[in-house]
């Protein structure tokens, strides 16, 4: 184990992130991490951003990355992401690493020791707790931990909404996918679509989840494997994505929430960020609808209250303590608004990219700019 | 039957700006309340009573009684159901 003393401050270090696709209905986590980690204090290392598309905005993003690498697709498995990070590894020397997608966790878990022994950090959860959070096995993990949560269940066979009604799962219904991706539906008709559309995107299982009608708050904070919920940041969205996704929000203070959320991290003994989300149903009660085991795409919130969450997680990496981090007090009423914009790339960028798998290396985008 | 007063942890969840906007801490949501709103809304985050709420409005209000009280009952009982 290497000793704080011994290591570069983690301030200095050079830090990779993924999910730096920044679609504007759903974008990934990873360029708001960037953003959070750019405004720590005393922040002076580099940024790698990893891509799994060349059209992922973070790849061409210099406030967000200072480089850039593809890497396979998560279905590839773990010994081609393991390949392609030596690779990338040979000329982008990595000191911590910070996956930010649900569906890569799997293969950053196998290979984690191989990473670790190649001197980079990573704060993952194990493989089994990473699977009592999925959305088929939620009813177990809500009850263990005493949170209440809509039933799920696994479908293998869109005829279940021919007479699903009969069975007690009456309309509307949540359509989901396993990893992405979640429809209400209506009608039989609709659900049958949706059905299959998730089946053609992400496969099966799919999932389907009663619906709850109400208002979603969510709360990211992080774990270290002891079961507390360190530096939580609670937020309700005031404007949503065609997606469901949060457009603006606002921080909020909310005691059930953040009693679910201490359950839930003792539950699951969580290692690395977390977001849950909850819906307040029309009785008041809050029903878990997800977790999701990274941070969420509007973690640049927890920055703006004084709770910046990813410069916490590479301290705790460092070896600081969680009571030594500096967190500000839950601050309510604080809001962000999301907004798309373009960002101009040329040609030479995309072609680079795309022939090699890595932009321009750090010297020539230097020389570049200057 | 006196109008309940909603709970002193929701109350204290509210937060009341200078100009009447009020933003509940605990569920996000925000509001608009008027002057007469806002005088009965910190009154009731000190720990007083109904009684105690018609009597300042009475006094501030120069208004009768009957329609303070009136007046006070459908504020509780809006403010009961926003913060429930």
């Amino acid at each position: 184990m290497i000793r704080q003393a011994d290591q570069p401050h983690w301030t200095s270090w050079n830090i990779a992130l993924t999910g730096i696709n920044a679609k504007p209905d759903n974008p990934g986590p990873g360029c708001a991490v960037a953003r959070c980690l750019r405004q720590a204090a005393g922040f002076h290392g580099r940024i790698i951003g990893l891509a799994y598309e060349t059209l992922d905005a973070g790849l061409y993003l210099r406030e967000s990355c200072d480089s850039g690498h593809l890497l396979p697709y998560p279905a590839t498995g773990a010994a081609a992401l393991l390949e392609r990070l030596d690779e990338i590894l040979q000329h982008d020397p990595v000191d911590a690493l910070l996956p930010c997608l649900d569906a890569e966790l799997p293969n950053f878990i196998a290979v984690e020791d191989e990473l670790k022994r190649r001197g980079i950090r990573l704060v993952l959860p194990q493989r089994a707790q990473l699977r009592r959070r999925d959305k088929d096995r939620l009813p177990a993990l809500c009850a263990a931990a005493g949170v209440a949560t809509p039933d799920v269940q696994c479908l293998v066979d869109e005829r279940f909404f021919d007479h699903c009604g009969a069975d007690g799962w009456d309309y509307p219904l949540l359509v989901k996918g396993v990893f992405y991706d979640a429809y209400v539906v209506y009608s039989a008709s609709e659900a049958r679509q949706r059905y299959r559309q998730i089946v053609a995107t992400w496969g099966y299982p799919v999932l389907v989840q009663k619906f709850v009608h109400g208002e979603e708050v969510n709360l990211t904070a992080l774990g270290d494997g002891s079961g507390a919920m360190i530096g939580e940041v609670m937020m309700k969205k005031q404007a949503l994505t065609d997606k469901g996704k949060a457009w603006a929000g606002v921080t909020i203070d909310d005691p059930d929430l953040h009693a679910a959320g201490r359950r839930l991290f003792d539950a699951l003994k969580w290692r690395g960020p977390l977001e849950i989300e909850m819906l307040r149903d029309r009785a008041g009660s809050l029903q878990l609808i997800e977790i999701n085991p990274r941070f969420p795409a509007w973690i640049y919130l927890a920055h703006g209250v004084g709770r910046n969450l990813p410069a916490a997680l590479l301290a705790l990496m460092h070896g600081v303590k969680p009571s030594q981090l500096n967190l500000a007090p839950p601050r309510p009423g604080t809001s962000f608004i999301r907004h798309a914009q373009e960002t101009i790339v040329a040609l030479d960028e995309i072609a680079t990219l795309a022939m090699s798998g890595s932009t321009a290396h750090p010297q020539v985008l230097a020389s570049r700019a200057a | 039957m006196e109008t309940p007063l909603p709970g002193s942890r929701r109350l204290r969840a509210l937060v009341l700006n200078a100009n009447g906007y009020t933003f509940d801490t605990r569920t996000g949501r925000s509001y608009s309340v008027n002057p007469s709103g806002q005088v009965a809304l910190l009154i009731m985050q000190d720990g007083k009573s109904r009684t105690a709420v018609i009597n300042a409005l009475v006094e501030l209000c120069q208004q009768p009684r009957a329609v303070v009280e009136a007046g006070v009952d459908d504020f509780l009982d809006q403010l009961t159901r926003c913060v429930s």
